[in-house]
């Protein structure tokens, strides 16, 4: 697949996906990955350690765009990453290993969603915002208003359409990226993520697909 | 993706909304290593200590099954001919239940014949007769002269003269894989009983009625998914060049050839994966992920020639 997420700061570039393109050093590079990855297996904290730097950008970032909680991103990354080491025998290399910690942090994120813990973060966030903040510009407001009011509809959505939405919308992914990531037919990763659209529109109270104000 | 393309699938009302979720800064994790290590460390001591709770019980359990089977002809008030077996090495429970029944085969020979590994209740109907419920099933059937398995699954009959197959049943539908041997599909509603031959691994999804229509593009496409979603690629691979090949309009084969080479690229089958792309950038040239494309071939490096999806 297309590296997931590999265009941090990049999006918008439309041009010449980078992807698997030929490099002159390109298979020592997937020799050094292969070993690294047979250390990890054997359970080689130093190969463990290497991996963990590798990724942890990535998985970070993916986790921050999923939940939209800064706060609850090092808990989080900090299970992908044991739940990845735990079961790395069984990675089977069918896919590039960074699919595969998309998958176990698109799971992660799942249950996360699901449970007490992000409702109550969501509380305490609430209390905190009003009082004690410094003034903050009115745009800046807005946005986060605007932010918080869309992962609050998120939350609502079913795990499979939010994933596909915030793939596809957010991450910047392109069907050929969010099909591979999510381990679903293109077509799927498009219905879901247009049913999700349309779905959030209906949430928000905005212009939906059709041009008709949603929400009625 | 492209900012155009982002731009394309959300609608204006709500690009404000997703323009606020990109904004927000990714922060950096605080997460060390070392942390990482520590925590796999303790987790790796509770699933040591959960096995060994596990493997206690399943100690247990096996005495418990062994005390039964030494009592058992003491206290069984059975008829002749009616046993129990657990076939299953792995230990799941498997019951094989015989009805007795004037003519019918005794179980022993249904035994010395068949070798049967399942996941989940298995009916013996008869005389070289089963029904499988839901789960995974391995069967091996060794040829027996005058003699062929009827297998009874929720939505048609088999019939497995010798060899071996795996056989899946999900929500009332069954995907069989025949590795090896002789094996037909038996439709018995008819006044003369119609049979259909099996090719070795081949994977039969879905009752072959004579008079039904072929499935629709659509149909396929969804039963794809499901296979994806189960995390049967090959099965997925196998419905996917269907749909290719069958319904080579349909609005679903365009992304069905992307996710075949998709799917067979991750397989590891190279030359597949190539004809998959050569296909699309032929039959849809100019699209918006031609260079996508292009890139993945690229990837793959050079091969043999393609004939549609096959390599020559």
């Amino acid at each position: 697949m297309a590296p997931v997420g590999d265009r941090g700061g990049t999006e918008g570039c439309s041009e010449g996906a980078t992807v698997h393109r030929l490099h002159p050093k390109a298979p020592e590079r997937a020799t050094a990955a292969h070993e690294l990855l047979a250390r990890a297996r054997r359970h080689d904290p130093a190969a463990q350690r290497e991996l963990f730097e590798l990724h942890k950008v990535r998985v970070t970032a993916q986790i921050q765009r999923m939940t939209g909680d800064p706060a609850a991103v090092d808990d989080l990354v900090q299970e992908v990453f044991i739940a990845a080491f735990g079961s790395l025998a069984r990675f089977r290399g069918d896919s590039e290993l960074q699919t595969w910690l998309y998958r176990i942090a698109a799971n992660k994120v799942r249950n996360w969603w699901d449970s007490d813990r992000r409702r109550r973060r969501r509380e305490q966030q609430a209390s905190q915002v009003p009082q004690g903040s410094p003034p903050t510009p009115h745009d800046e407001l807005e946005t986060r208003e605007h932010r918080e009011r869309l992962y609050e509809a998120l939350g609502q959505l079913s795990p499979r359409l939010r994933e596909a939405f915030v793939a596809r919308a957010i991450e910047g992914m392109s069907l050929h990226e969010a099909s591979a990531a999510l381990e679903v037919p293109i077509s799927t990763v498009s219905y879901r993520a247009r049913r999700a659209e349309a779905l959030l529109c209906q949430a928000l109270e905005v212009f939906g697909p059709s041009g008709e104000e949603q929400g009625r | 993706m492209s900012g155009g393309e982002a731009d394309e699938l959300v609608t204006p009302g709500l690009r404000r909304f997703v323009e606020a979720a990109r904004e927000q800064p990714i922060t950096a994790t605080r997460v060390t290593a070392e942390a990482v290590l520590a925590g796999l460390e303790q987790e790796r001591r509770r699933t040591q200590g959960r096995r060994t709770l596990m493997l206690s019980a399943a100690l247990a359990l096996a005495a418990s099954i062994a005390a039964i089977a030494l009592l058992s002809p003491l206290l069984s008030d059975r008829k002749a001919g009616a046993q129990e077996l657990a076939l299953d090495p792995d230990g799941a429970a498997s019951k094989v239940d015989a009805e007795g029944g004037s003519g019918s085969a005794s179980l022993d020979g249904l035994a010395h014949a068949i070798r049967l590994r399942s996941s989940s209740t298995v009916e013996v109907r008869g005389p070289w007769s089963i029904a499988l419920g839901e789960g995974v099933h391995e069967l091996e059937v060794r040829a027996t002269p005058g003699h062929a398995l009827r297998v009874s699954l929720p939505d048609r009959e088999l019939e497995l003269v010798e060899g071996s197959a795996t056989i899946e049943i999900v929500e009332g539908s069954a995907a069989l894989r025949l590795h090896t041997g002789v094996a037909a599909w038996v439709d018995a509603g008819a006044a003369v009983t119609h049979r259909t031959a099996i090719s070795v691994e081949h994977i039969e999804e879905g009752a072959p009625e004579a008079n039904s229509p072929e499935p629709s593009a659509a149909v396929l496409a969804r039963e794809a998914d499901s296979l994806l979603v189960a995390g049967k690629r090959d099965e997925a691979i196998g419905v996917l060049r269907r749909l290719v090949l069958e319904h080579p309009h349909a609005s679903q084969t365009r992304a069905a050839v992307l996710d075949l080479g998709r799917l067979l690229r991750n397989a590891k089958r190279g030359d597949e994966a190539r004809c998959a792309y050569e296909l699309y950038l032929h039959r849809w040239p100019g699209s918006a992920v031609e260079g996508e494309v292009h890139s993945l071939l690229e990837g793959l490096g050079p091969g043999r020639d393609c004939r549609g999806l096959t390599p020559r």
